[in-house]
């Protein structure tokens, strides 16, 4: 007597490849659910602004800490880390488009130079205004008698009394104290790579891209294009079968009722 | 007689051509949006103000009580507490900064005797809604006031697809005149 198996029928074949492709396309279905939900709230749940701080995923993107560039001034200290600026550690909302070229204090009011304008600040870190320079300028300094002063190729210029405009100004015999980076305290540094919300690597960027699959680079788009496929084929398989039963069903019934 | 089958066919493939360049067309629109515009610069603006010859900028720092109704208007803190402004005989020329969606938009604004006389926008950084550069939106400010609660004393239509920009330039508009009333009053 032999015991050859029944061979599947057509309807036992789709039902077998159903059962094992559900199973392997269950963890990518978890993970498109869950990644795809996150994203369709990105604003509830804050991912633009949220940073990932993992060193594996930010050397896995090639992102490198922003080096800091810092100046000292009366006793405070105006950094640039990245696109942020910081008054001691005060964040600056507005990001930095150019590099802080230097930084100087006047009676509570901080000026931060760049090569195309100068901003004013409050020591709470609230932008007064911005003036332009004349000029690309390349240092921002004082004389002894308070005199605020900016350099460029085509001369110094110096700052009216209401701090609005820039007028002329005659090379000053005087010593002029030109504002010169110098290296940020070690504690302060932390604390601000700590609250570093610079540019980094946001945390939207790591959803979509494992959503899509980049993360893993071109394996991963081709994995989730795989993943796709599998879900197609769930879909149509699963229809298939739900007709099948359907039709056997009527038919069943059909039997009974004759 | 036979049919014309192929000039048909032909047909059918040149009518979804075009139809996939009109798509295709449609869908580059928005690239073809305007990102960031210069119209007009604002220096050449306050010049024109005062046919030529402008008076020396003025300051309004933006505190105290100044402040907290400046908040109120816009919804949140001017981007500087410190405005420049321009002004001579009964009129006042602003320069002001409003975000649209994420950028902000810079127009230029003269008031004179409590009644806007221009509105123009200066430089566009959106990506959208630019229309609110066109007269046909800007003539409707034209000679507006603002009453006791900062409003405009008139409806400003909008314009669909540009509601962040019309907001940003009609709360322009009120800051303006409210600025204008401050320091034309004190």
């Amino acid at each position: 007597m032999s015991h050859r198996t029944k061979p599947h029928s057509r309807w036992q074949s789709v039902f077998l490849w159903h059962r094992n492709i559900g199973l392997g396309a269950a963890f990518f279905v978890i993970l498109l659910a869950v990644t795809g939900v996150m994203l369709n709230h990105t604003d509830q749940l804050d991912l633009q602004d949220r940073r990932v701080n993992n060193e594996w995923l930010l050397h896995w993107y090639g992102i490198t800490p922003p080096k800091p560039t810092s100046y000292a001034t009366s006793g405070q200290r105006i950094t640039q880390l990245g696109s942020q600026r910081y008054i001691n550690s005060n964040p600056i909302s507005e990001k930095a488009t150019s590099l802080l070229i230097g930084a100087l204090e006047l009676e509570d009011i901080y000026l931060l130079a760049y090569q195309n304008e100068v901003e004013l600040y409050t020591p709470q870190a609230e932008l007064i205004d911005r003036v332009r320079t004349p000029s690309v300028i390349d240092a921002i300094g004082r004389t002894p008698q308070g005199l605020i002063l900016i350099r460029s190729e085509q001369g110094w210029w110096k700052f009216n009394d209401d701090m609005t405009e820039w007028m002329p100004a005659a090379l000053d015999k005087n010593p002029v104290s030109w504002s010169m980076p110098s290296a940020l305290p070690l504690e302060l540094e932390l604390q601000l790579r700590q609250n570093n919300r610079g540019d980094g690597l946001p945390l939207e960027r790591v959803i979509l891209d494992l959503h899509s699959g980049r993360l893993f680079g071109q394996f991963g788009v081709l994995l989730m294009d795989g993943a796709a496929l599998m879900m197609l084929f769930l879909g149509v398989s699963g229809l298939w079968i739900w007709l099948d039963r359907l039709r056997k069903r009527r038919a069943h019934r059909r039997v009974h009722q004759h | 007689m036979p049919l014309p089958r192929y000039p048909s066919v032909n047909n059918g493939i040149a009518m979804k051509l075009q139809r996939t360049r009109l798509f295709l067309l449609l869908l580059a629109l928005p690239l073809a949006a305007h990102a960031y515009e210069v119209y007009m610069e604002p220096d050449n603006f306050i010049a024109t103000a005062f046919d030529g010859a402008p008076p020396r900028p003025s300051t309004l720092w933006i505190k105290g009580d100044l402040k907290s109704a400046v908040t109120n208007l816009l919804g949140h803190p001017y981007e500087k507490l410190r405005v420049r402004y321009w002004r001579k005989d009964e009129q006042t020329a602003w320069i002001l900064n409003e975000i649209g969606k994420e950028k902000p938009i810079t127009t230029g604004i003269i008031i004179r005797q409590g009644q806007l006389k221009t509105i123009k926008v200066l430089i566009f950084r959106e990506s959208r809604g630019w229309e609110v550069q066109y007269d046909f939106f800007t003539d409707q400010f034209l000679g507006a006031r603002v009453d006791d609660k900062r409003q405009l004393d008139r409806h400003i239509d909008g314009i669909s697809g540009a509601t962040l920009s019309v907001n940003a330039l009609t709360k322009q508009a009120r800051l303006a005149l409210h600025l204008d009333h401050h320091v034309t009053q004190n």
